[in-house]
């Protein structure tokens, strides 16, 4: 597909949140962003830009750079792509705009990165760069357990609403907290309190909980380790099926530091 | 822990505090003037009520900032996070459970606000990591960085400029580097030979090799990038023939990893 690049302009502020705000429903971790963040962002002098323009002349992707012109030092902040769109060819082409916008400015280093997203690899090293794997870490914490699966209720109801072939009752078991959620006919109920016996019960631990929403944990290995138990009348390929379906697969993100 | 008679007391931010936050900032991450404290408070929308500050005898010795997010956790599901910042204690005050005990504050704070989560970053090599798996935080993922050096004699001058400047707050790096007058010389591959030395209680960068440097090496640019960053140990890139020791003793070797990683506690 034909796509043209420019550089980011202050009007192209509402256009980017909206692609952000696509992209983010792809990851687990990113920060919710309003205008004012993008506003300030095209603010600032040191601060450049370039968008990816689709044959209809709409924005589908951006990458921002900041250069340091006392320090000499340039950094790749952003790539965000319209989840639609193929994230590595629009990213390579929006980089290669930004990284020669950058060397115009003589800076003494370039680095990109403190997210991880995949694709990251297959780009930069193509430039030159090296990688270097940080000893910055996130760290997140389950404060409130009953509020939290409260809360976190439609991340687990919304795939049982999607799960074929299977209607019950859903009992998430953490730390003694629980979560119900009852399927049948293809419409999703979550309840407070049950005294029914659930068709498919999950228990787990806070610590386990946490990876499996953030995607550094998967759930079919945990529960043949033991670490995530099942109680439950299928078969364990059925079981291995609802547990993949519950959590699916996630890729961890984060691009806003604080 | 710390003395039983020694008043300990935990309140919000008051104004004029910023000063001795800037002090204590400094002396944890980065150079940082009360200006910018400020700014940041600003910025970030952090209330005098998110700011929790640990005083012992009435001075300033520990803060925690509580900056408020909403996070994506699938689904479209935005959930609001006590994000943690700005943690940090004063040398003379660490392992003493201050910043413990106002961590602990922060995070009933959050949860009496109806927040059921917090989120933090922080670095794997510094104690604090320990705490925070103590409290309940989960290691999430490390970040990778792609660097490229187009003018490293620079980044070289700027680093050794930086280490004076982050000595000027460090107390615990100046006891260590008491006495310890050194030349340095790092043969970088595609780069040249670099050289610094630490004389009089400043770094200085010197424009050619002494004479008799007291330490020298070699590595390429990245390994010594990786090294300098914690990213691997200096013993492993050793080991991997990486990074080749061609003069130096143990204990000199010692002090300077810690000069290039910046990490003075033990």
């Amino acid at each position: 597909m034909q796509m043209r690049t420019r550089e980011v302009r202050k009007e192209d502020a509402e256009q980017l949140l909206s692609i952000y705000c696509r992209f983010a429903k792809e990851y687990v971790g990113l920060a919710s962003r309003d205008i004012k963040t993008y506003k300030r962002l095209l603010r600032r002098k040191e601060n450049i830009g370039w968008v990816a323009l689709n044959q209809k002349g709409n924005i589908v992707g951006y990458v921002t750079a900041r250069f340091d012109k006392r320090k000499r030092e340039a950094r790749i902040s952003e790539i965000v792509i319209d989840p639609d769109k193929d994230f590595k060819q629009i990213a390579k082409l929006l980089v290669n705009k930004a990284y020669k916008s950058l060397l115009e400015k003589k800076p003494a280093v370039i680095s990109a990165g403190s997210i991880r997203n995949p694709h990251y690899a297959e780009i930069f090293p193509q430039l030159g760069f090296f990688d270097m794997e940080s000893t910055g870490i996130f760290m997140y914490a389950i404060l409130d357990i009953p509020k939290f699966l409260t809360e976190i209720s439609p991340v687990f109801a919304n795939p049982i609403k999607r799960l074929k072939k299977w209607n019950g009752l859903l009992q998430l078991q953490c730390e003694e907290h629980n979560l119900f959620i009852k399927k049948q006919n293809g419409d999703i109920e979550t309840l407070i309190w049950t005294n029914q016996k659930p068709d498919f019960k999950i228990m787990l631990s806070r610590g386990l909980l946490t990876k499996l929403l953030f995607g550094i944990a998967e759930s079919v290995e945990s529960f043949r380790k033991g670490k995530l138990k099942v109680e439950t009348a299928l078969n364990e390929k059925e079981t291995a099926r609802i547990l993949a379906a519950i959590f699916p697969k996630k890729q961890f993100l984060t691009m806003d530091f604080w | 822990m710390l003395q039983e008679d020694a008043k300990y007391v935990v309140r919000n931010y008051r104004k004029g505090d910023e000063l001795r936050l800037a002090e204590i900032y400094s002396e944890c991450f980065d150079p940082i003037t009360a200006r910018i404290v400020k700014k940041w408070h600003r910025r970030a929308k952090v209330l005098p009520k998110h700011i929790f500050i640990g005083e012992v005898e009435s001075r300033i010795v520990s803060s925690v900032v509580l900056e408020f997010r909403k996070l994506h956790l699938g689904e479209e599901v935005y959930l609001k996070t006590g994000g943690v910042a700005g943690v940090c204690t004063g040398s003379d005050y660490r392992r003493k459970g201050v910043v413990t005990n106002l961590m602990k504050q922060a995070l009933d704070y959050t949860k009496q606000s109806g927040v059921s989560n917090s989120a933090l970053f922080t670095d794997l090599d510094i104690p604090a990591h320990r705490i925070y798996s103590r409290l309940g935080f989960i290691d999430i993922k490390n970040w990778k960085s792609f660097i490229k050096y187009l003018d490293y004699p620079f980044v070289f001058k700027r680093w050794v400029r930086r280490r004076n400047r982050l000595l000027k707050y460090a107390k615990i790096a100046k006891r260590k580097l008491q006495g310890w007058e050194k030349s340095v010389v790092i043969k970088l591959k595609d780069v040249g030979t670099l050289c610094f030395r630490f004389k009089h209680g400043r770094f200085e960068t010197l424009k050619k090799p002494p004479k008799t440097p007291d330490i020298i090496f070699s590595a390429d640019v990245p390994t010594y990038t990786r090294v300098s960053a914690g990213a691997i140990e200096w013993k492993e890139a050793v080991k991997n023939g990486k990074l080749v020791v061609e003069k130096g003793k143990p204990a000199e070797i010692e002090m300077l990893k810690r000069i290039l990683k910046w990490i003075w506690e033990e």
